[in-house]
């Protein structure tokens, strides 16, 4: 596939596919004019310019960080309180977890589809599986590694629990005592609750530190589900 | 090589953080927090009497110049008991180490470039910390306290 869009010349009036991804169109005309032949250039790294379906899809640990610091600082200044800090970190972790799902079930697809004679996937509608879908691979495609615990709490029913040991988004970030209980995974978790509510999987999503010994920035994604969706669960598949 | 002290000066001289390391079996004498101030704003003044001092023809600035950018200032001090080291970086971040009798000044500058890039990293990267400010970042002192262990 890539080496589709690498090669010099371009393809005329093809525009977007979805299979190949975009396409650059270039001043063929130009060329086509002139008599002697000009040699393409390959083009450029643009970030657009790149296959939508490439197996790789990195981001400079550095940049994220301080993109990140911002957004938390930039939260900070406009909240009063803890709470409402968790809450806007949340609410711009939302809106990228709605978009997120559609974005990974399609770079998915292709992965599956390409490397196994399978045809895809299918669309999680067990609430295991939804979580497994995340614990695994949403949590490699965001953050290189697949999550460290997946577990059903004992107390409540609808409360599940996904544990991180070393969470990408609070490696540098040390939280001051006057910030007690503050996790910045909050937007991790909006994140997380923005997928489940595009998957129908309506539930509250909130990050906690459960510091160990090794792990001083263990980060405990609590997943409170609303009792509709553990009801619809048991109608369904009689567990 | 045995550190036996830590600090981090701002670009005015303020000092920003202060550590000792192992202090039971230190051989280094605590001070108040006012005399480590006092130390830290003394040793940033004669820095700069020192790089004042300095004809700049014999030390023409070099450019995309990283790590040590302490060229013309104070760069060592030299006591019966311990030896000083001053390290400066492209912000005017200073970063002093105070360490045994015997470490090689290589030694302490590749320990200094080690705690600068902690620093890039625990301290800059934290939203909660305001520039120029006293380092309170736990992460921090727990990665300068690693370094000075491994080294």
């Amino acid at each position: 596939m890539s080496r589709i869009l690498s090669s010099a010349k371009p393809i005329q009036g093809i525009g977007y596919d979805p299979l190949i991804g975009p396409q650059r169109v270039e001043e063929v005309e130009a060329s086509a004019n002139n008599s002697t032949s000009v040699d393409h250039v390959t083009p450029p790294n643009f970030n657009y310019d790149r296959n939508l379906h490439r197996m790789k899809h990195d981001v400079s640990l550095s940049s994220f960080s301080f993109l990140f610091c911002e957004l938390v600082s930039w939260s900070r200044e406009r909240a009063n309180g803890i709470q409402e800090l968790e809450k806007r970190l949340n609410g711009l972790g939302y809106t990228i977890g709605l978009k997120y799902l559609e974005l990974l079930g399609l770079r998915e697809n292709y992965i599956t589809n390409t490397t196994t004679s399978k045809n895809g996937l299918n669309r999680d509608i067990k609430i295991i599986q939804m979580l497994e879908f995340i614990h695994t691979t949403f949590w490699k495609a965001l953050f290189g590694k697949t999550a460290d615990n997946l577990e059903r709490s004992q107390d409540n029913v609808c409360n599940y629990m996904i544990t991180d040991n070393d969470p990408l988004a609070n490696r540098y970030i040390s939280v001051p005592s006057e910030f007690q209980n503050f996790n910045c995974s909050a937007f991790v978790a909006g994140i997380i609750e923005g997928m489940l509510d595009s998957a129908y999987f309506q539930a509250d999503v909130s990050a906690h530190t459960v510091e160990t010994k090794e792990n001083p920035n263990r980060t405990v994604f609590l997943i409170q589900f609303d009792e509709a969706v553990i009801k619809r669960e048991q109608i369904r598949f009689g567990s | 090589m045995k550190v036996l002290s830590l600090y981090l000066l701002n670009k005015s001289g303020g000092l920003i953080y202060q550590r000792d390391f192992n202090p039971e079996s230190n051989g280094i004498n605590k001070l108040s927090s006012n005399d480590y101030l006092i130390t830290a704003g003394t040793l940033h003044s004669i820095h700069a009497i020192v790089a004042g001092l300095t004809p700049p023809v014999l030390y023409p600035i070099q450019e995309n110049q990283t790590g040590n950018q302490n060229q013309t200032g104070l760069f060592q001090v030299e006591t019966e008991k311990f030896n000083l080291f001053i390290y400066q970086t492209l912000t005017g971040l200073k970063i002093i180490s105070i360490v045994q009798k015997g470490v090689s000044q290589e030694t302490a500058t590749r320990f200094m470039a080690n705690v600068h890039s902690i620093y890039s990293d625990y301290v800059m990267k934290n939203p909660f910390y305001t520039l120029d400010m006293p380092i309170k970042c736990q992460l921090f002192s727990n990665k300068v306290l690693l370094l000075s262990e491994a080294s």
